[in-house]
């Protein structure tokens, strides 16, 4: 698991007044799991964007922690 | 007198005459080197040309043709007669646009357009203008020609540093100033005193916030604080005391406000290409807080479409600098893939200081909460040591 996207997904969760439990694995879904806004994952493209140069929505929609590191690892 | 700050350089009203009087030639076409040379040559142009063609420098002339002509050495006349002349004068002036949200654009102005509010008053020769405009666009052209005209010293400040002004402040001999809010906004760190001395204030350009206005009145304590709008467009149009505006009942015919939208005559209008509306779209939005009176909200250009919702830029602006450790702020739209749009800023802290970053954001979002709903939070927060800025001195907003 990536560290500095764990960090980027906990940063975001706080922000939105949350808190992000229990294990995160690759199948974590964002919106199911980690509930996820649309803002929440605005922010979220916005950020792993700076971070990694990867616009993980650019070719649709990312549902789970997996499709977001198959992204930003191509 | 006229002094300008930056180059250490001042020339009496005597001898900016005699210098004007001593030319040989001149040229339709102005470029900006210096500021007492500038206005000298621009002075020379609107006395024998027709129409004139101002530039900030060189390279933004490009292939514009120069005529230039040889002048009668007596052809200023008196200090009276050349007022008379300036005043009367039917010329067209041909300026750049600040360039706030885009590339600076061509605009032509009737000279008296430009001297619309102008007032010529005997009391005016005693005052000290503080000149904060970039010289060779109009605000600067209308508070230049409000000082000279009535023989008023001017104290060229533009090119100078926030320390150097404040200097100037600090003795107490200015009583009129003119800037833009941004331009302000940078001097506050080093205006130290109450100026007592200031007499009036102008802002003008952009939008002034809440914060701004209170700094002023601390700052200038016995100054009448106003706020102009005004354009390259269309000239000075509206003023106001504080942040709400009135259209001055002369204008009433050739102003008004349309799905919010400020709609200007184009019988007010320089010309700037197709004038083939009736009325000109200014893009600035406004909202009436009575019958009579509205305050500006954004320019349309501005406004951040999150996810359907429209997002006021200033709005959220007011809201960031209420926190007494920011000092300026730039809002605007980042393009997404999810929502279109986030809200995004640029934030410049007090004294610059060096914090913890990631903390301050959780208080400013945490801030925000109080106030803004969702759509408006800021998404992304950077701290930054200085704003982007126009050579106008105003806030870049597409930058």
């Amino acid at each position: 698991m990536n560290d500095k996207l764990l960090v980027i997904l906990s940063r975001i969760k706080t922000e939105s007044g949350g808190e992000l439990k229990g294990e995160i694995t690759l199948e974590t879904d964002l919106r199911q799991d980690l509930s996820f806004s649309s803002l929440d994952l605005a922010t979220l493209t916005a950020e792993i964007e700076d971070e990694f140069g990867v616009d993980v929505f650019e070719d649709g929609f990312v549902y789970t922690v997996g499709d977001i590191l198959k992204k930003i690892n191509k | 007198m006229i002094l300008d700050l930056n180059r250490n350089f001042n020339k009496t009203y005597d001898e900016f005459f005699s210098s004007m009087a001593e030319e040989k030639t001149c040229s339709n076409v102005v470029v900006y080197d210096d500021f007492i040379s500038f206005y000298k040559k621009l002075i020379l142009s609107i006395l024998n040309f027709n129409e004139v063609f101002v530039f900030d420098s060189i390279n933004e002339r490009n292939q514009k043709e120069i005529s230039e002509i040889t002048l009668d050495p007596n052809f200023v006349g008196s200090w009276d007669e050349l007022v008379s002349k300036i005043t009367s004068r039917e010329v067209m002036i041909n300026l750049l646009t600040s360039g706030t949200t885009g590339k600076p654009k061509s605009v032509q102005q009737k000279l008296s357009n430009i001297l619309r509010f102008v007032k010529l008053k005997q009391s005016s020769s005693n005052s000290n203008w503080l000149f904060c405009y970039a010289p060779s666009h109009i605000a600067g052209l209308q508070v230049f020609f409000q000082a000279f005209l009535n023989h008023s010293t001017i104290t060229y400040a533009f090119e100078s540093s926030p320390i150097e002004i404040g200097k100037v402040l600090d003795q107490n001999v200015i009583t009129n100033i003119s800037f833009t809010p941004t331009f302000f906004q940078l001097l506050i760190p080093y205006l130290d005193k109450k100026y007592s001395k200031v007499e009036t204030i102008a802002f003008g350009g952009e939008r002034l916030s809440d914060k701004q206005l209170i700094s002023a009145k601390e700052k200038f304590i016995n100054a009448k604080i106003r706020n102009l709008y005004a354009a390259t467009e269309f000239g000075t149009i509206l003023s106001s005391k504080g942040k709400g505006f009135q259209i001055l009942p002369e204008l009433k015919e050739r102003v008004k406000v349309v799905e919010n939208e400020l709609l200007v005559h184009k019988e007010l209008m320089g010309r700037i290409g197709d004038t083939s509306s009736e009325w000109y779209k200014t893009g600035d939005l406004v909202e009436f807080i009575d019958d009579d009176t509205f305050v500006f909200v954004s320019r349309k250009s501005e406004v951040i479409n999150v996810g359907g919702y429209n997002v006021s830029p200033s709005e959220i602006e007011e809201v960031l600098l209420k926190l007494e450790f920011i000092q300026s702020v730039k809002v605007f739209g980042r393009k997404n893939t999810v929502l279109g749009n986030i809200v995004a800023c640029e934030i410049v802290l007090q004294n610059n200081k060096l914090n913890d970053h990631e903390e301050l954001k959780r208080q400013i979002i945490s801030w925000c909460k109080n106030y803004l709903t969702d759509w408006k939070i800021p998404r992304k927060i950077s701290f930054v040591t200085e704003l982007s800025l126009t050579k106008t001195g105003k806030v870049l907003i597409n930058g």
